[in-house]
This record gives C-alpha cells, sequence and structure tokens, in this order.
C-alpha cells in the first residue's frame, strides 16, 4: 500500500528527513514515534503534500504510484487523509459546506452517488455521536470557537467522514486529555478494516495502548532508528529517547 | 446668490454655469443654505491630491470640470425595469429616484405604516433639520450636493413608532446623466424611541460617466435605533462620492452596513457624532474592487459625550490592480469618560498588484476610555489553502471558498434575509471563480 524509500526533505532549506524506509501493509497500524525534531511531522506534512517541504530524493509509492508528482487534493481524493497536529480555523466557511462537499468529491472519484442533504447530515449526527462531537458545531465555522480537543475530535470525525484508505493522524494525542484520547482512539480503531492502513505518529506512548500498532518505528535525526513490534513502545516510555540516541549513535 | 463669484475666472465655478437658476424660486430659508454652501464649494474647489484626505484616490480635475448638475433633463426608467432594479422585493416600501429626480409613478409606496412620513425635498419648504448635521466646511463635495441637490426625500419615524422592515431608496443613473452630476439628498429623523431601516440602493441602467454624489444626514433622537443599508452597484466607468452625517442622542443605536461593488471609483465618508450619553454606533463595510477601481472609505466618529461605544468593521477585498483606502478616525473628546470604541480594518489582496491603504487616527483627549485599533493587511493563507487541499479541494476551489469566507462576516447578521441573498449572489458573480463555489453548495 505504502512504500517509502530513502526519503529526503528540506525545510527553508533545512534537512529534516535523511533517507526514511517505510513499507505499510493493507490493513496495517505503524506508529512513528520521536522525540520533538526528528521530523516526525514533517513526514507527515510530505505525505499529504504540502508544498513548503521540498522533497530532495527519494520514492514514495501509495497503491503503486508515485505518490510524489500528485499535488495534495489529488492525494486526498485518492485516500490519504492527514489528520492535522494543528487544525485549521477557516471562518465563514461552515462545517457543514465544507464537510458535505469533500465528502461527495471523494465520492465523486469512488464512483459512488452523492450525498444529498438529508444523507449527509443522517450519517454525520451517526459519526459525531463517536466522536462525542455536539452535533451544533456543523453549523459553526469550520473549527472557529472549538476547544482543541473539539478539534482533535473533529480531525477524528472528518476521517470516518472521508473513510480513506491511509490515514496518518500527526500528533492526535498532543493537547488531549485521556478521555478525549479515549473517545479518538476508539473512533479511529472502530474504522479499522483490512484495506485501511494507518500511520500514527506520536511523541508519546500512551496513544498506542488505545490504538494498537503492527509496527512500531522510533525516528531521530531524520532517520527510522529502530522498528520493532507494539512492544518497542513501551520499552522506549520506560528508557526514554536518550536511550535510541545512544543505540544510533552505536550502529552509526 | 453671489454674482462676484460667478463672473470669477474659476474653472470648478465657471463649469456649474446657469446650474444655479433653480435657486431663484425657493424660499428663503433653502437659498440662504444654498448660497452658503455653494460659495464654500467656489472656495474650496475640487479637492486634488495636496489635500491630503484625497492623496491616494484623486479624481481627474479635467473631467469634473467638465461636470454640470443634472435637473430637468433627467432620463426616464420604464416602470418593469424597477423590478430588477430593486433589491427588496414585495412589500417593502420603495421610492425610485431617476438621476436624482423623485419618480411616484415608478416608487412604490402603498399605504405607508403608522407613524412613517415621508416629505419630498423639491425645493420647496424643508424640514428643519435639514443641513444641520452636515459638515460641508471642508467638504467640497457635501458643499457641492447641499448648493445642487435637486430631489430627495425626508423621512420621519414618529416618536416609539416602529418600522418593520426596511424602506428602500432606490437611485438609478440612466444614459441622461452621461457627464453629469447627480446629487441626491435624504434626511433621516428617527424621532425618540422609533426604529428604522432605510436601504440606498445605488444602480445605473447603463455604463456610463457620471458622477453621483449623495449626501445623507441622519439624526437619532433619545434611544431612537436607526439601520443604515447602502448598497453601490453602479457602472464600472461611474464615479461614486457619497457622505452620510450622523448625529446621535443618548442611548440611540446607530447601524451602517455599506456594500461597495460597483463604480470605477467609489468614495464614501462617515460622519457620526455622539452628542448625547450612552448612544451606540455600528459600523461595518465590505468594498470589493478589481480591474483599476478604486475604493476610499471613511469614518469620522465623534465621542461627545460619555459611555457611548463604537464598534467599526471595514473589510476590502482587492484584486487587479485595484487599490482600497481605509481612513477611520475616533476623537473622544475631553468630556467623554467611558468610552469604548473598537475600530477593524482588514483587507484581503487577490493579486499583487492590488494595493490596500489602512490609517487610522485616533485622537483621545479623555484617561477614561477604551480604544483600540487593528488592520491586517494579506493574501490567503497558506495554511488554510493546504487545509482546504489536503481534504480534496483543487486551488482554485478552495482559494474562492477562502475569498467568499472572508466577505461572509459581513453578510452573516445582514437583516432582511433577502438582502443577505441578494448580496451572496452579487459576490458569487463578482469574486474570482464564484461558479466554483456554486458547484459546491
Amino acid at each position: 500500500m505504502l512504500q517509502i524509500k530513502n526519503l529526503h526533505a528540506n525545510v527553508e532549506g533545512k534537512a529534516i528527513l535523511k533517507g526514511i524506509d517505510l513499507e505499510i501493509k493493507a490493513g496495517e497500524i505503524h506508529a512513528i514515534m520521536g522525540p520533538n525534531g526528528s521530523g516526525k511531522s514533517t513526514l507527515s506534512q510530505v505525505l499529504a503534500g504540502n508544498e513548503a517541504y521540498e522533497v530532495t530524493s527519494g520514492e514514495v509509492l501509495y497503491q503503486g504510484q508515485n505518490l510524489l508528482e500528485l499535488p495534495a487534493e489529488e492525494r486526498a481524493l485518492a485516500g490519504i487523509f492527514l489528520a492535522f497536529q494543528y487544525p485549521v480555523e477557516i471562518p465563514g466557511v461552515s462545517n457543514t459546506y465544507f464537510l458535505r462537499a469533500a465528502v461527495n468529491a471523494v465520492r465523486k472519484q469512488r464512483g459512488q452517488s452523492e450525498l444529498d442533504a438529508m444523507d449527509f447530515m443522517e450519517l454525520a449526527r451517526e459519526k459525531m455521536e463517536l466522536f462525542e462531537l455536539d452535533p451544533e458545531l456543523m453549523n459553526r465555522s469550520l473549527n472557529v470557537g472549538f476547544s482543541g480537543g473539539e478539534k482533535k475530535r473533529n480531525e477524528g470525525f472528518q476521517l470516518s467522514m472521508l473513510e480513506p484508505i491511509l490515514a496518518i493522524l500527526d500528533e492526535t494525542d498532543s493537547g488531549l486529555d485521556i478521555d478525549a484520547l479515549k473517545v479518538v482512539a476508539r473512533g479511529v480503531t472502530a474504522l479499522r478494516s483490512p484495506e485501511r492502513s494507518t500511520l500514527v505518529i506520536t511523541h508519546y506512548q500512551r496513544l498506542l495502548d488505545y490504538i494498537v500498532p503492527d509496527r512500531v518505528h522510533v525516528l531521530a535525526g531524520g532517520r527510522i532508528v529502530k522498528s520493532g513490534g507494539k512492544e518497542l513502545a513501551l520499552e522506549l516510555e520506560a528508557k526514554g529517547y536518550s536511550w535510541v540516541d545512544e543505540t544510533d549513535q552505536l550502529s552509526a | 446668490m453671489s454674482n462676484k463669484i460667478l463672473k470669477e475666472d474659476r474653472p470648478h465655478v465657471a463649469a456649474l454655469g446657469n446650474a444655479t437658476d433653480f435657486f431663484a424660486a425657493e424660499p428663503e430659508s433653502l437659498r440662504t443654505l444654498r448660497a452658503a454652501a455653494y460659495e464654500r464649494f467656489a472656495a474650496l474647489g475640487y479637492p486634488g491630491r495636496e489635500r491630503e484626505e484625497w492623496k491616494y484616490n484623486v479624481l481627474a480635475l479635467a473631467e469634473l470640470q467638465r461636470m454640470t448638475p443634472l435637473g430637468a433633463e433627467a432620463g426616464d426608467l420604464a416602470a418593469e425595469a424597477v423590478t430588477s432594479l430593486r433589491a427588496l422585493a414585495g412589500d417593502a416600501p420603495l421610492l425610485v429616484f431617476v438621476d436624482g429626480i423623485y419618480r411616484p409613478q415608478q416608487s412604490a409606496l402603498g399605504e405607508l405604516p403608522a407613524g412613517l412620513e415621508l416629505t419630498p425635498l423639491t425645493g420647496g419648504e424643508c424640514p428643519a433639520e435639514l443641513g444641520a448635521v452636515a459638515q460641508t466646511e471642508d467638504a467640497a463635495f457635501a458643499a457641492l450636493n447641499t448648493a445642487f441637490w435637486r430631489d430627495g426625500v425626508a423621512v420621519r419615524m414618529a416618536a416609539g413608532a416602529r418600522l418593520d422592515g426596511p424602506l428602500e431608496l432606490l437611485f438609478v443613473t440612466t444614459p441622461a446623466a452621461h457627464g453629469h452630476m447627480v446629487s441626491p439628498r435624504t434626511l433621516i429623523v428617527a424621532e425618540s424611541g422609533s426604529e428604522v431601516t432605510v436601504l440606498e440602493n445605488y444602480v445605473s441602467v447603463a455604463d456610463e460617466p457620471l458622477l453621483t454624489n449623495p449626501l445623507t444626514e441622519v439624526i437619532c433622537a433619545g434611544t431612537a435605533t436607526v439601520n443604515h443599508l447602502k448598497l453601490l452597484r453602479e457602472g464600472d466607468r461611474s464615479w461614486h462620492v457619497g457622505s452620510t452625517h450622523v448625529r446621535q442622542d443618548a442611548a440611540s443605536v446607530y447601524r451602517s452596513r455599506e456594500f461597495i461593488l460597483g463604480s470605477e471609483m467609489a468614495r464614501r465618508e462617515l460622519h457620526v457624532a455622539l452628542a448625547g450619553a450612552e448612544a451606540h454606533c455600528d459600523l461595518g463595510a465590505l468594498y470589493l474592487g478589481s480591474g483599476s477601481q478604486r475604493r476610499d472609505l471613511r469614518t469620522r466618529i465623534d465621542h461627545q459625550a460619555c459611555d457611548c461605544n463604537t464598534s467599526t468593521l471595514y473589510k476590502g477585498i482587492l484584486g487587479d490592480r485595484s487599490r482600497g483606502v481605509f481612513d477611520g478616525q475616533i476623537r473622544v473628546a475631553p468630556g467623554a469618560s467611558g468610552t469604548d470604541a473598537r475600530q477593524t480594518n482588514r483587507n484581503l489582496l487577490l493579486s499583487d498588484d492590488a494595493t490596500a491603504n489602512s490609517i487610522p487616527r485616533l485622537e483621545i483627549y479623555n484617561d477614561q476610555v477604551q480604544c483600540t485599533h487593528g488592520s491586517t493587511t494579506g493574501q490567503i493563507a497558506e495554511e488554510q489553502l493546504f487545509y482546504l487541499r489536503a481534504r480534496g479541494f483543487d486551488p482554485e476551489a478552495a482559494r474562492a471558498i477562502l475569498t467568499h469566507a472572508f466577505a461572509a462576516e459581513l453578510l452573516e447578521d445582514l437583516e432582511p434575509p433577502a438582502l443577505r441573498e441578494l448580496l451572496s449572489d452579487e459576490l458569487l458573480r463578482r469574486l474570482p471563480r464564484g461558479e466554483l463555489i456554486e458547484a459546491l453548495s
């Protein structure tokens, strides 16, 4: 489903990713952990197609096609969804209008019929319940006046509405209290299917108690320095990131 | 009228020619008012770039001097044309002015609601309030309007009366006004405790070079509420230089919304004097510019009394090579303790060649006040654009959505809903790629 080969990327001329190799198969959940500044968010932005990030070498194959040559919107229509670390506020654009247009664009791409206003609202209400969001938020401007937790849950809600093939969760746990974290994790886990892959990017292990990964990778200095099963997350939590830095230096 | 001035060799006066002839038959009080304004204009002349208030967007002097006041030669308008030009359909009382002249046949007043009184301003006896609020001292165009208005209306709301829904004043210019100056005059008097909504709707039936120079005076007596809506959609070759002059007494409310969509050059001045305590004033405007259009929006808020609050939100969307100027003055007099004045100007630039100037002027002579001003000018935010693209919107559609969203703030609380819908449609038509938005909704 997703193959990343020797990916290098710059931000404002500075090398951040320095040779990422990663393969995610259909139905798998992978977690990427790493200290601040290791390149976690850069990886998610590069995969989503943010042009502020410059890929200098390497290759990314998504369902066999060269992902890097697609603009962001085509990646979204092809089934890639990024849950933003910092969801953007857009005054004047209603949540309903925005999401219905987004959902119908994806459905059209997949050869499905568009949802009319009634069917959309019915589906939205059902999914909002899953993420414990007040249906009233649908009438508001996108993310405007939402609490930090509501913004993150809204990302999860969008994910569930758009039914992506590859979901990337960029530090969805940051700024969430434990109850909200459980809500989001439960919602994301409910979406698990043999066709859907998930990349969970996080600084802390606790999210992985609720979204249980098949593989855990440790990112440091722009490269994956260690990979393992879900137990790696616990080991990392116990020993701290300095342990990885030392291992990295030993293996280098 | 002083012949001395007429005989003098002043091009701006000479061009007005015999346009003053019609003064002669008017009542003494009006002649005095006009003569003073005329002399004021003669002394001031048309403003040029040397005037600080005109340095960004000046009107070509040579063309101005050719524009003569239009009166009896006003054009005609088919009754059915009114239907498509008026902003509010249905039962809303409508007064139609064609090239500045009142047309009763095209107007639809029906049975006037209790407490609403409309008096034509045709140069006969005028209400005593006329000219009481207008600032003509340092304002050539306001002086010109006072000297040359041929027609207009005085709207009076009796004490305690309330008008449900707006009164629409439709100002239409026709090809007959080609090369002329049209100067409609309006007076709105809301007596104590009354409430009235007035919409000034400026349109053209053809795209002619002409100058519309309207002047509106508003008097809000104690606890009265005036909602004042202004919609400018004149032709692309026209100039519009209009001003509103407001006096607010104690605990009155004045709300203004201006939508500047048409004209090559549109300049609006809004003067508000808060003369009584605890008055509330809320000013909003949206101005669109494209091509080489120029927009010039000026607010002059004078806090003279205690515990008044004012809020100003002016937003510009400027594309191509257009220029938008916002100049907002807030003056707080020494006695105006407890003043709360907030001013915000935001500009969205759709091209690298568009320009926005934002000039706040705060003159505060009292320590017991809250005054804030904020101004932002920029292009569409990249992070918003990327967020939408990451949800599958192509960049063109995302830009269109974000541009409309910027404008939407001034439509949100707009009443009546029919006007909100009309503006929403106008924005879809006038802003880039509006058809993409329509396709999505």
